[in-house]
């Protein structure tokens, strides 16, 4: 358990092999932003459909778009294109790097570490009509596995080109091969909430700006917030209500064995996304528990990540745990429970 | 900076350079500056550029119209019109795609720098074009993979004399050399590396066996595989003569010999660095060797490198350069 970076912009990598449809995924995400400022990295603007929605452009490499949204080319590599994100104003709610289709997403995810930044999941294209062809293919077998085994998520693109028969075979032959949740993105589009996570944009307090990020919003956030989170904290949000994800909001007054926690949630098929408040047993050595402070867990797919929170003089300890969890459709509320025992299901259903 | 490498290759005895890396020829100041550096009289090489593809977002039709456009720019000291593709890392970075059995020590394949299906459909296209297109490959992994793409595009388009190129080649096996014959192939082979990483890709990189048959040039020859060398410039530095004494000696910098069957004489390796290097850059009816009704561009030396003991023949002095008929003395040489 580390302790929280304030501010720090989630990372997420974006890999897959070429024609995977990352650059589509890219291209829809922009379109449907709807507020969040996204930083976007791409080897180059070529496919990005930037050209029409372009504000600003710098002279050094970052394109501004409308709806808050920044592109920057990676023409000199990954730590100067950081350098730049990191000194816009305001800095963007999420980075988004986009890998080359020859690339490894994991050595581009080491990145993350970058000061001012925080690894936020390494999300793998794969497309369905294509992929068991490339895992076979003389050239690129082995890039292509390695793409696959350095997924914590893999969004499945294509599936409109395969029958229901070959659709099966091909998801069933995905998760004997990695453990990592697939989630259904039909002409590139992901839910929101797997790139973005769950939450509003960074820093967006405003109500209105809240309702933006999905039809859910009302059900979950305020049944978070209400429930004893500290104002100060970031209001646990609904999610975008979509038939490729179930989201729900879980509580429990008890304190949490965290590493359990996050131990369940890593082995827990179909996790898309986690985040919550959780208030820790009180561990032998000092912890936050001690402090009164609580563990922000975040979860991408099977990867997991707890940090801790300290209380602020003026702000109380929060309460209850809660967390928000987007799953794939077929993980219901009992496998949910299970991996929570002595939660409760709070948001409206 | 055109300036100062056409100084530094002058010194070193070039009069025609080939840069391969350049994605920068879309670039209209960097064309004017390249017209103005070498329209100058005192300019003492000529150069090659080569247009590098398949790196950035163009289909690979402007590409081909990128480049058919630059042909129009060319003049005697200036020549647009060839092609290079990359399609591996280099086998000291461990990034070059090797057959099996890969590296030493259980690591993983290197990594394609362009992906095998842009390779095809970028290649093809130049291919059809009429262009020539010298390859980046320096395992034979990758190696494999451009013949293979190079003979399907001649199944589909025949092309006589086309002269593609492997370049580096530095693992290609003595199956490719043969195939590279068969296809019309030509190999810009990597002498250097011997002398600069020799001794780390025997005990580190591939082992000893392969690193014995790395950078064949007498395995080329036997198969009838027209051959260059290179440096790699800023790699290694520039240098026909260390090139040549490189692939005649095969002295790693700690002194050993590796692979002593790939030696090639001072006549080959003479060869290979003027009308091996003339022919696949498709200038040899004009440079590569003193003929009449040829451009007379040549290298004056302090000594004979056919007659010198091998050992001698990188530290051979250029006296003066010959380029077009004018003398370019180097202050720099020994006089005999």
């Amino acid at each position: 358990v580390a302790p929280v970076r304030p501010n720090a912009v989630p990372l997420t990598v974006l890999g897959g092999y070429l024609g995977a449809g990352k650059t589509t995924v890219v291209n829809s995400l922009l379109r449907r932003a709807g507020g969040r400022r996204l930083g976007i990295l791409v080897n180059d603007f070529g496919e990005v459909s930037v050209d029409a929605q372009i504000l600003r452009a710098s002279s050094d490499g970052v394109v501004e778009l409308a709806g808050g949204c920044v592109c920057c080319d990676l023409s000199l590599g990954m730590g100067p294109a950081l350098a730049q994100l990191v000194s816009l104003d305001p800095r963007p709610d999420q980075v988004l790097v986009e890998v080359s289709g020859v690339g490894e997403p994991a050595a581009v995810a080491a990145w993350a570490r970058t000061p001012g930044f925080r690894p936020d999941g390494v999300v793998v294209v794969v497309p369905l009509d294509r992929i068991r062809a490339l895992a076979r293919d003389r050239w690129v077998a082995d890039l292509v596995a390695s793409q696959i085994d350095q997924a914590d998520l893999l969004v499945c693109t294509r599936g409109d080109l395969v029958g229901p028969a070959e659709r099966e075979a091909v998801t069933g032959w995905l998760q004997e091969r990695s453990p990592a949740p697939q989630v259904d993105a039909p002409n590139g589009e992901v839910p929101l909430e797997v790139i973005f996570g769950i939450g509003p944009p960074r820093g967006a307090d405003a109500p209105e700006e809240r309702a933006d990020s999905g039809a859910g919003a009302e059900s979950g956030g305020d049944a978070a917030t209400g429930d004893g989170l500290p104002g100060r904290l970031p209001p646990v949000h609904g999610v975008e209500a979509s038939s490729f994800v179930r989201g729900s909001t879980w509580t429990s007054d008890e304190a949490t064995d965290v590493p359990a926690l996050a131990s369940r949630f890593g082995a827990l098929p179909g996790l898309l996304r986690a985040k919550g408040f959780v208030r820790p047993a009180a561990g032998r050595s000092e912890g936050p528990a001690q402090r009164g402070g609580a563990v922000l867990v975040q979860a991408v797919g099977r990867r997991v990540e707890c940090t801790t929170w300290e209380p602020e003089a003026d702000v109380a300890a929060p309460a209850a745990s809660v967390v928000t969890v987007l799953t794939t459709p077929d993980v219901d509320d009992a496998a949910l429970a299970a991996a929570l025992p002595g939660w409760r299901r709070v948001d409206a259903r | 900076v055109f300036e100062a490498f056409g100084a530094l290759a002058h010194r070193a005895g070039c009069t025609t350079v080939a840069d391969l890396g350049g994605t920068f020829l879309s670039d209209p100041s960097v064309l004017e500056a390249l017209a103005s550096t070498t329209a100058r009289p005192d300019f003492p090489v000529r150069l090659s550029m080569f247009h590098l593809a398949a790196q950035g977002p163009h289909t690979a039709e402007k590409e081909v119209a990128l480049v058919d456009g630059l042909v129009d720019r060319s003049t005697e000291k200036l020549r647009f019109g060839h092609v290079k593709l990359i399609l591996d890392g280099s086998v000291q970075g461990f990034t070059a795609r090797l057959q099996p059995p890969g590296y030493l020590g259980d690591r993983p394949n290197g990594m394609w720098v362009t992906a095998p299906e842009r390779l095809r459909e970028t290649f093809l296209a130049f291919h059809e074009a009429g262009r020539l297109v010298h390859a980046h490959c320096n395992g034979d992994e990758a190696t494999e993979l451009f013949l293979d793409v190079v003979a399907h595009a001649l199944s589909r388009s025949p092309r006589w004399d086309h002269r593609h190129t492997v370049t580096h080649s530095q693992l290609s096996t003595p199956a490719q050399y043969r195939r590279m014959a068969a296809l019309g192939v030509g190999a810009n082979i990597f002498a250097n590396h011997t002398y600069f990483w020799g001794d780390q890709h025997r005990d580190i990189t591939v082992g000893p066996d392969r690193a014995a048959r790395m950078n064949a040039a007498a395995t080329a020859l036997a198969a009838g595989v027209t051959i260059s060398l290179h440096s790699d410039e800023p790699v290694t530095p520039i240098g026909p003569l260390p090139s040549m004494a490189n692939a005649v000696e095969r002295r790693t910098a700690s002194g050993a010999v590796l692979g002593p069957d790939e030696a090639i004489t001072a006549a080959q390796a003479l060869e290979a660095v003027t009308l091996g290097s003339a022919r696949l850059l498709k200038m040899d009816h004009e440079i590569g060797s003193i003929e009449g009704g040829k451009l007379a561009d040549f290298a004056v030396l302090d000594d004979d490198p056919l007659t010198v003991p091998p050992d001698r023949i990188r530290h051979l002095s250029v006296v003066a350069t010959v380029l077009g008929g004018r003398v370019l003395p180097n202050e720099h040489g020994a006089m005999p």
